[in-house]
């Protein structure tokens, strides 16, 4: 029952024949399965076989990830919602693709065509990463309703190699502009267009700008953003990750008739920080959003020019341009417009974001109104409906007494400890800090040995640009501590700083203590730098529950984990997991781990690590404030020889169940994932 | 009385020096160009000054030049005694002469045993009599004789037990007045220069016999140990004065000839006034107004580094409007080419490295932001992005000692880095000074320096600095230590003065507002603004303001940075004011008069291009857009200007390494020095050879049918800006008629023989000295 809702929770699988309309159709439950013509699967399958026959005959677990489909690039990246339109998805291993599934019913996508890229065409076309090996161009149709939620949307191909990672399509509400083949690439030649639009385009080479003229009226206001695919739809090595977008008014100039005058805009340009696996190495960086807004004081023509700027990140550049260097320029009025209008384009947060998901010690996770009963719930099996930890201890026998969170809101002034607003614990306080030096007291109680766990939240902009710093002063406004995690690292003798959305505490002292919440920097202040911060007894509970593969394919030059998001096993071959659960807030009890709903010929077993001698780790300065201790257990998925083969993901559930005093608590589903059984 | 002949060439009659421990008040009528420059003497003493050390002994030790960098007052001072320079800081020098010992430079205790270098029980017998009266070996020679007034004077001070006696505050030195503060001599001439001291209780003294006088340029003029200045060849040199803790000067210049009249010079505004005063002083006479080409070319260059298209200069040319030059100003500055080539050199100073603080730099100079907000913003810098990266252009913030020093070069025009490690030992900035501003930047820190590094903030953390890891888990704060004196260090500006407690916990806020209000701050901008119009600061080096190096025109920097600051730091204003002077606009042809200045301002000084102006000028001659190519491959968008490049170090170019573009790893420093291997360039590189086999202007002028005389013009006006003389157009056409007889070039293979010449003349043009400079 609870795998079902979970698969429900998913999304739908609409698996088309290649090409055409015909094969069975299975209903199961609210899902509709579209059986695909299998033959022509596997007569692509022996097309590739017998041309790849040497590779794929000596392939081994290591290099059976080589054979997994990877895509290099999606173009274009969404299309508008009630409509349909065509996506040109190109990559590696993508043979045999015959279905797209998307994370919601109101998407469907069939694929068109598969092809095989030569690596002379890859190559000639920009691929650097092709490695002499020839590459699949896939056409899939792709049919938005009018009911779909506008925004960024996952789907993943399915192919005779398994199934593709989530990919990500922008679904959006205005009408679609395609860049023209005309070249467009100085000012002297944009190409029109008009607005409200999105407009799909790409860097195909190193240098190339592309010039978008609009007409406005006098004192129009509008708003401009670029999204591209990076890291989300290409995973080649090179990331489309730092677009430019500049606007120009066409000025001409005593020099140069041709010249343009840049406009002098509000850029509220922002930035999202990840780790990028380039099938290589994986490293932190970023990704660009532009967003300009502008109000044209002069009615005319106007010039919007993308372009991409070239980095060095770990020795990789990026940002050159090529064929995966796909964007889209949505221009919209600013403000008067619908909510939808008004929200800012991302391809980060999902339409319809992972009901399961459940992040520690984030400052962008939602700190609910019942984020105490979601703590409890993920405590184990004492902390049935009604139990509780209050004020850092456990009352035995008759059950402990909840307290109500409370909810405070921030008033001015509240700027020293004279002017502090008292709260009682647990409590959630809203506030902001509004402008540079803002400073919000507040005052708290606390008994002796109590234990608090302090969490901030940050809804509108988090780190690096609204850092807030949280600080627990004594009476006599000594601090007591802080969210500033420090660890030594760098070369070995600097503290590193970092500030944490969770702190925790136990206080020896009973008394009167103040929270003070201002902004790392003296510079930086907002509206948008708000903060939900909730003080709260600590929880014992089991945290983030991960499971990650360690990539050793001969690609990988150094060994690290990945986050694992799709699973295409070998039949008769089997890899490798390790699971990783954090104990938080002192949690004591056991986390066991299950792997549900696995195909037929599949199984799950535990596995052991040999100790591997470990250098000394780096100092860290009061790591049991800011760190959970983690509990890690290797599961290796392995498919028996005569494993039947899966023509379409199915999807296994992953859960953590916490064990304390010899009983299971309630289970929490970390993860849902589709696995493949493949030749 | 004192009296001073038309020249301004003052006799020695009637000198009278003054005792040095007696307070005099000196009525000094002296005015330059007045017929009569006379010095009353003192009025009879008012009020016995107090015995001190710092006055009477460091007057001593500074007079006889003790305590100069060559002597005891160097780094390390000499033979193991260390004497403060020019007796800045008295205490010490108390210490090392009273309780003795050798200085060290890295801690602040003694090396080796203590003996005094005085002797209580036998004054006579005291080193510091005994070395400069030679009466032991002495390195530094004799300085007095026994029977000299200095030498009683210290021996009577250790008789007296040799107290320290501290000066009493009001009868402190506020500043020097040299009288005058500018000589004008013939060769013949000479002058008697009168030194007095302002004191802190209003009263004046004179204290030229107390004084030490040095010239900086020995090869004008020379100045002896009374203060007596001579002539000994046509130029300009500096008297530097020195009594205890203070240093002066006074401008000498020497003339080759006297002019029989200074022509009536129109003026366009105030710096026209200083300009054109000082070289009617100097007898120096002023080259002529550049011509109208010779000015569109140096505004053009100087405003947006970019040449003016041939059409533009056929059109100024032939413009007979009297406002034209203002006119082109105006277009200019509001150009987008002005706002490029401000935002390259201000990324140049800054050192930008990074593309949000370069698109700071660029916002700020395209809204023309005022120039103390842009030092605020810059000094004060926190956060992710932006400015704030200058202090994370490493994985690590910077330095702290780097910050100091390059801050208080780029926004104060002193050079405070020797300072680090010890006294400055040719000027008067103490060790105590650098660290006191440098605790303004104790407690810059900065988050988790993983990747990606833009993630960064940088911020001031109350706790202060912190103490590297070594090994305890323990953290340890500690407020910025002085490396001699390893105490704590509390942010203080130059005058030892501690800032309020309640500004600490935001260092950088107070040290920006200081910075950018205090006088140093406003004339360091215009004087280094002034420097990119003239090729040289008032005060040149520009970031080296400092006693040894006087400003040429102290009035005129004056009056500028008055300017500057009463109307709003605006940088386009102080711009336009300087272009629009008639001394901006004066040719670089010199006359018989100013053939040799290289100071004043009297003609245009050519300057060579800088390597980015010069490869966008010969890319605009060849009407070939340039591709950059980035270090780890990929292309620059088309048409990519070098001085557009935001982050030189990402963009290879032989050219600009050759021509010695800077890489922003330091302050800035561009010599502009022809090198060797800029003339071999010049000769086969590519961007002097390659380019020529490519479309550009020369194609397209030869397609369009253009004759040859049409040709060579419009190859003249786009390199130089100016129509070939005619000698220049009839030999170039007998050279092109020449080669028409040529089927091919050997040189340019494949070109057609009118082509060919049409590339030798271009290559000529590129090559040429009026090319490769701003003239």
């Amino acid at each position: 029952m609870v795998i079902q809702e979970a698969l429900l929770s998913q999304a739908n699988w609409i698996m088309m024949r290649h090409g055409s309309i015909e094969v069975f159709r299975r209903l199961a439950r609210f899902k509709i399965w579209i059986k695909v013509d299998m033959k022509s699967v596997l007569f692509l399958a022996t097309i590739f076989c017998f041309i790849k026959g040497p590779l794929l005959g000596a392939q081994d677990d290591a290099d059976r990830a080589d054979a997994e489909p990877w895509v290099l690039s999606a173009d274009p990246l969404g299309g508008r919602m009630g409509t349909s339109f065509e996506v040109e998805i190109v990559g590696r291993s993508l043979e045999g693709a015959d279905a797209v599934w998307f994370d919601c019913a109101s998407i469907e996508g069939k694929v068109l065509a598969v092809e095989e890229v030569s690596v002379e065409e890859l190559e000639e076309k920009g691929y650097p990463e092709s490695n002499g090996i020839a590459g699949y161009r896939v056409v899939i149709e792709v049919a938005a309703d009018e009911q779909v939620k506008p925004g960024a949307h996952q789907f993943r191909l399915v192919c005779s190699g398994g199934v593709s990672k989530p990919l990500t399509l922008q679904i959006h509400t205005k009408p679609d502009i395609a860049e023209t083949l005309v070249p467009h690439h100085t000012p002297s030649e944009p190409q029109q267009i008009t607005y409200p639009a999105v407009v799909s385009g790409r860097i195909g080479k190193s240098g190339e700008l592309d010039y978008y003229a609009f007409r406005v009226a006098e004192g129009e206001a509008l708003r401009f953003e670029v999204v591209t695919g990076s890291g989300l739809v290409a995973m080649g090595p090179h990331l489309f990750n730092n677009p430019q977008l500049k606007l120009y008014e066409p000025t001409g100039s005593w020099f140069d008739s041709h010249r343009v005058t840049r406009l002098e805009c509000e850029d509220v340009t922002e930035k999202f920080y990840f780790h990028y696996f380039t099938g290589t190495i994986m490293y932190p960086t970023f990704h660009r959003l532009p967003r300009l807004v502008h109000r044209f004081e002069r009615e005319g023509w106007y010039l919007a020019e993308v372009s991409s700027a070239i980095s060095i990140e770990n020795g990789i550049r990026h940002g050159t341009g090529g064929p995966d260097y796909c964007y889209q320029l949505r221009i919209t009025r600013e403000g008067g417009e619908s909510g939808e209008e008004r929200c800012e384009w991302t391809p980060r947060v999902f339409a319809h974001g992972v009901s399961h998901q459940w992040r520690e010690r984030e400052f962008s996770r939602e700190l609910k109104p019942d984020h105490l009963e979601r703590l409890e719930s993920r405590s184990g099996a004492a902390r049935e409906s009604g139990a509780s930890v209050t004020n850092g201890s456990e009352r035995e026998g008759d059950g402990p007494e909840r307290k109500k969170l409370s909810s405070v809101r921030e008033q001015e002034p509240n700027e020293s400890v004279t002017q502090a607003l008292e709260i009682a614990v647990p409590a959630v306080i809203e506030g902001t800090i509004e402008r540079p030096g803002d400073v919000d007291y507040y005052r708290f109680d606390v008994t002796e040995d109590q234990s608090l766990a302090f969490e901030i939240e940050t809804p509108d902009a988090g780190p690096p640009h609204f850092n807030p710093h949280l600080e627990i002063l004594g009476d006599d406004e000594g601090e007591v501590l802080s969210n500033i995690f420090r660890k030594v690292g760098g070369d070995g003798d600097d503290w590193l700083k970092s500030i944490e959305p969770k702190t925790l505490y136990t206080f020896d002292q009973a008394g009167s203590y103040y929270l003070r919440v201002r902004d790392l920097t003296t510079r930086y202040g907002t509206p948008r730098f708000n903060y939900r911060i909730l003080l709260r007894p600590q929880v014992p509970h089991v945290g983030d529950v991960e499971i990650e593969e360690q990539a050793n394919t001969p690609l990988i030059e150094s060994i690290a984990n990945v986050s694992v998001n799709r699973i295409n096993l070998v039949r008769g071959k089997a890899r490798k997991f390790t699971v990783t659960a954090g104990r938080e807030e002192g949690y004591q009890g056991d986390i066991a781990i299950l792997l549900e709903n696995l195909p037929p010929g599949t199984r799950a077993i535990p596995a052991v690590d040999v100790d591997q001698v470990k250098g000394p780790a780096f100092a860290r300065l009061d790591e049991d404030r800011f760190a959970p201790t983690q509990q890690k257990v290797n599961i290796v998925l392995l498919a028996s020889e005569d494993a039947p083969l899966t023509d379409h993901p199915r999807w296994i559930r992953l859960t953590a169940q916490p064990v304390a005093r010899r009983t299971l608590g309630k289970p929490i589903v970390f993860d849902e994932l589709p696995l493949m059984v493949v030749r | 009385m004192r009296v001073a002949d038309q020249q301004s060439r003052f006799s020695r009659k009637g000198f009278t020096t003054l005792p040095g421990l007696t307070v005099a008040c000196v009525v000094l009528i002296a005015a330059f160009d007045a017929p009569l420059c006379r010095a009353a003497t003192p009025e009879a003493a008012q009020e016995e000054r107090p015995f001190s050390f710092e006055r009477d002994i460091g007057g001593i030790l500074t007079k006889h030049g003790c305590n100069t960098s060559e002597c005891h007052g160097g780094v390390k001072g000499k033979g193991g005694f260390k004497l403060s320079l020019n007796a800045l800081i008295p205490a010490e020098d108390y210490r090392w002469i009273f309780r003795g010992g050798t200085f060290q430079v890295l801690t602040d205790e003694a090396a080796g045993e203590e003996i005094s270098r005085i002797n209580l029980d036998d004054p006579e017998d005291s080193l510091l009599l005994l070395k400069p009266t030679f009466e032991v070996g002495h390195e530094g020679g004799k300085h007095f004789s026994k029977s000299s007034a200095d030498y009683l004077t210290i021996l009577e001070w250790i008789r007296q037990g040799a107290p320290f006696a501290e000066q009493d505050p009001h009868f402190a030195i506020e500043r020097l007045e040299i009288q005058p503060g500018e000589i004008v001599l013939d060769s013949e001439g000479s002058h008697q220069l009168l030194v007095t001291a302002h004191l802190v209780n209003g009263r004046r003294e004179d204290v030229t016999g107390q004084a030490q006088f040095r010239t900086n340029n020995r090869e004008v003029a020379k100045v002896n140990d009374a203060g007596l200045v001579k002539p000994i060849a046509p130029g300009e040199a500096d008297i530097l004065v020195r009594v205890p803790g203070h240093v002066a000067s006074a401008r000498v210049g020497v003339i080759a000839r006297p002019l029989p009249d200074f022509p009536e010079v129109p003026r366009h505004n105030f710096i026209d006034d200083h300009v054109f005063a000082k070289l009617k002083r100097y007898h120096i006479r002023p080259s002529d107004l550049s011509g109208d080409s010779e000015f569109l070319r140096r505004i053009c260059l100087d405003l947006t580094g970019t040449l003016p298209p041939p059409g533009r200069v056929r059109k100024f040319l032939a413009d007979n409007d009297p406002d034209k030059r203002d006119k082109l100003i105006n277009v200019l500055l509001d150009s987008p080419e002005y706002v490029d080539y401000w935002v390259f050199r201000f990324s140049d100073l800054f050192r930008v490295t990074e593309d949000s603080y370069w698109e700071w730099v660029r916002e700020s100079i395209a809204r023309n932001k005022p120039y103390d907000q842009i030092a605020r913003e810059r000094i004060e810098a926190q956060g992710p992005d932006g400015p704030s990266r200058f202090y994370t252009a490493t994985a690590k913030a910077r330095p702290v000692e780097t910050m100091v020093a390059e801050d208080v070069r780029v926004f104060m025009g002193r050079r405070m880095d020797c300072s680090q490690c010890h006294n400055h030992p040719y000027d008067v900035w103490s060790q105590n000074q650098f660290w006191g501003i440098a605790a303004f930047y104790g407690r810059l820190t900065i988050t988790e320096w993983v990747n990606p590094i833009d993630k960064q903030v940088v911020y001031d953390d109350p706790d202060g600095h912190e103490i590297d890891f070594d090994g305890d888990v323990v953290l340890n704060f500690r407020e910025l230590i002085h490396p001699r004196t390893k105490e704590p260090l509390i942010p203080a500006t130059f005058d030892g003065a501690a800032i309020d407690e309640l500004k600490r916990d935001d260092p950088r806020r107070a040290l920006a507002q200081w910075m950018t209000s205090h006088p140093y701050f406003a004339e360091a901008i215009v004087n280094r603004m002034w420097s990119y119009f003239f090729g040289r600061g008032i005060v040149d080096p520009v970031d080296d303001f400092g006693s040894n190096n006087p400003p040429t025109h102290p009035k005129l920097l004056e009056a500028l940075a008055e300017d500057f600051r009463s109307n709003g730091h605006d940088l386009k204003r102080l711009v336009k004011l300087i272009v629009r002077s008639r001394a901006y606009q004066l040719s670089s042809i010199p006359n018989d008069s100013n053939r040799n200045d290289m100071i004043s301002y009297s003609h245009a000084l050519p300057r060579p291009l800088d390597a980015e102006v010069l490869l966008d000028a010969i890319t605009r001659v060849h009407d070939v857009p340039f591709v950059f190519e980035h270090n780890s491959g990929g292309e620059a968008p088309p048409g990519t200007r070098a001085i557009q490049l935001r982050i030189p170090a990402n963009w290879h170019s032989r050219f600009l390494e050759v021509f010695e573009r800077p890489f922003r790893q330091g302050v800035p420093e561009r010599t502009n020095k022809p090198k060797l291997a800029q003339a071999l360039h010049l000769l086969a590189g590519s961007t002097y050879t390659e380019e020529f086999s490519k479309d550009g202007r020369i194609a397209r002028l030869l397609d369009g049918d253009a004759s040859n005389h049409e040709l060579i013009e419009e190859l003249y006006l786009a390199a130089l800006a100016r129509f070939p003389t005619d000698e220049e157009q009839a030999e170039l056409q007998e050279l092109f008629a020449k080669r028409s007889s040529i089927v091919n070039s050997s040189f340019f293979e494949g070109s057609t023989a009118r082509r060919a010449a049409a590339e030798h003349l271009l290559w000529a043009l590129i090559s040429c000295r009026e090319f490769v400079h701003n003239h």
